[in-house]
């Protein structure tokens, strides 16, 4: 469980988050919106400890995220970063190791069940047939699914994810939006993401959180991302489309 | 494309290591043979001693060999060692191929210390160190010290301004450098022989002291090897998966950088090795540090001695500094590995 309290952000004389309060409770899907710029990047790198924020405003599990070592910090949260520029011909494997950083001491070495936890990442990723190959030679979409799985390697109960399918095509869009609704249900955990769609927010995630002038909307999908909000925030014109239960907008 | 099997064994390079050690022992202005250049290594270790034929040894063979040459082979080994560990490491905690162990002022700084050293000359030895190599270390310590100062006043983006301390810092020391010398001008030879590197003046001493330095802090910063691994895939994520960034990169950086100090002080400015050596390692062994730290640690021994082999017996009865030959053989070498392995650096 997260609880921000009263969060304020600034770069430099920039305000981006204005005192806000939001909570994530349950294991589940929470969807973080709102326009470019909105501070939803901003907020996802401060409980995932990579932005240093005074003490007294982020909680994991009741504690305050400041007095949390790093090391124990990626026991608990995996952090999936929104574009990832490969410099160095590691493999893929070897990147899924790295995963196992936060467990191991100086000497530990991969064990049997970490390799086949390796394993089942690589596979429900789709990634076999890559798992040799050099991550400097990965589309940019394969590089997301390998830090996706590198992400449940980490095996944390909490997975933060900046823009997870922005880059992908249609088939692995899907895929990895019903892979994090799998391990959402079946392995009980939380699960944060950045989204710019408002359709994968209106039907696959369980809570959403959209963030508009400094500020913060939290609720069910349906009650928060209505057409007339929606149109008044991203300042565009658009359209409600029923199919069965699902609702989707359109421009 | 599946990965190409690159093996270099561990093995394999330390049998070329030791091999290297034996042949070169042998060569220079005066042949020894391989027998006798044992026989005489062999007469001074205490077990063996029994067994060695003392006859074979010429006693001008024994000193060349005692005093003069295995000092120099053994001195030059480990300053290899060390400069190529402490390139691979440098290059790692940078994430940039141009790091190398002289870029945090050492060079510049020892360069200063020796400057110091010849224009107000001193007679004093200390543990077979001249009056020159303390200056020097001192020196190198000095900027080292000064370029950290620098940086902890200012937050974020550490790694940046330190590159370009260091960079400012070494242009400002250059400069101290050449006024020194506009006023000494006598002196310039000295100095200038001195920053090109040699191991003339290698001794028992000095090679205990360079070689403790060496093992110690190559003890102390080998286990975090696989945390340079994470962190050259960008501070962020090293932070997301549980590595103190900043404390890591610190302490890796400062014990490098004294030991390249050390190494510095006892042998002058030898360049080109801890920036080429792990270049070359990575061609063969990928960007994994573990390997990448051991074979270029083991191939800088081998070079350096090679160089300096070179440097001491090229040309009969006079030296070239060791600093020329690396740069004047590796670089070739380098460009020709470059050019045949374009696909990947």
């Amino acid at each position: 469980m997260i609880r921000i309290k009263n969060l304020s952000y600034s770069y430099g004389k920039t305000l981006v988050l204005d005192k806000i309060d939001i909570t994530f409770t349950r294991p589940g899907i929470y969807g973080i919106l709102g326009p470019n710029g909105a501070g939803k990047s901003t907020l996802l790198k401060i409980i995932g400890g990579i932005l240093n924020i005074p003490a007294g405003q982020v909680f994991i599990e009741e504690k305050d995220i400041h007095s949390i070592k790093h090391k124990e910090l990626a026991t608990i949260i995996a952090y999936v970063p929104q574009q990832f520029i490969p410099n160095y011909a590691f493999t893929v494997r070897q990147l899924l190791e790295m995963g196992r950083h936060p467990y191991h001491g100086q000497f530990d070495s991969i064990t049997k069940e970490e390799n086949e936890l390796i394993d089942y990442s690589i596979k429900v990723t789709e990634l076999s047939k890559l798992e040799h190959n050099y991550i400097t030679e990965l589309s940019g979409g394969e590089l997301q699914r390998v830090m996706i799985a590198r992400a449940l390697v980490q095996d944390t109960p909490i997975i933060i994810l900046d823009e997870p399918i922005s880059h992908l095509d249609i088939h692995y869009q899907k895929e990895i939006i019903k892979l994090l609704r799998n391990i959402a249900i079946d392995r009980n955990k939380l699960i944060i993401t950045v989204l710019h769609d408002m359709n994968v927010g209106l039907n696959y995630c369980d809570y959403i959180h959209l963030i508009h002038d400094h500020k913060v909307t939290s609720g069910k999908p349906k009650d928060v991302l209505t057409l007339e909000k929606v149109k008044a925030i991203y300042n565009v014109d658009l359209i409600k489309i029923k199919h069965g239960d699902s609702e989707f907008i359109h421009w | 494309m599946g990965r190409k099997d690159r093996k270099i064994n561990i093995g394999i390079t330390i049998v070329i290591l030791a091999i290297v050690v034996i042949v070169v022992a042998s060569v220079g202005n005066v042949t020894i043979p391989l027998n006798e250049f044992f026989s005489i290594i062999g007469s001074k270790i205490p077990i063996i001693k029994g067994f060695v034929n003392e006859e074979l040894i010429i006693k001008s063979h024994s000193i060349i060999v005692l005093n003069l040459r295995f000092p120099r082979i053994v001195l030059s080994m480990f300053a290899g060692f060390g400069l190529a560990y402490s390139g691979v490491v440098y290059q790692g905690v940078f994430r940039n191929p141009m790091a190398e162990p002289y870029l945090l002022g050492v060079s510049s700084g020892a360069a200063l210390g020796a400057t110091l050293a010849s224009v107000f000359p001193v007679s004093i030895w200390f543990l077979g160190f001249s009056y020159t190599s303390i200056m020097a270390f001192f020196g190198a310590i000095l900027v080292l010290y000064l370029i950290f100062i620098i940086t902890n006043t200012r937050k974020g983006q550490t790694m940046n301004i330190l590159l370009l301390a260091g960079l400012a810092i070494n242009y400002f020391i250059s400069s101290i450098i050449s006024l020194f010398m506009m006023f000494n001008q006598d002196k310039i030879d000295d100095v200038y022989f001195w920053t090109m590197g040699s191991f003339k003046t290698a001794t028992y001493e000095k090679i205990l002291v360079v070689m403790i330095v060496v093992v110690v802090v190559i003890a102390y910063t080998f286990p975090l090897n696989r945390k340079l691994d994470i962190m050259l895939l960008g501070d962020e994520q090293a932070k997301s998966l549980g590595i103190d960034v900043v404390k890591t990169k610190r302490k890796m950086l400062v014990a490098t950088s004294l030991m390249a100090a050390v190494i510095v002080a006892s042998c002058g400015i030898i360049g080109f090795v801890g920036l080429i050596i792990p270049h070359l390692i990575r061609l063969f062994v990928g960007p994994i540090h573990k390997k990448l730290l051991i074979h270029s640690t083991l191939l800088g021994g081998i070079f350096l001695i090679i160089a300096d082999t070179v440097a001491r017996s090229i040309i009969p009865n006079k030296e070239i500094s060791v600093g020329i030959i690396t740069s004047i053989f590796g670089v070739p070498f380098f460009v020709w590995m470059l050019l045949k392995n374009k696909q990947r650096i």
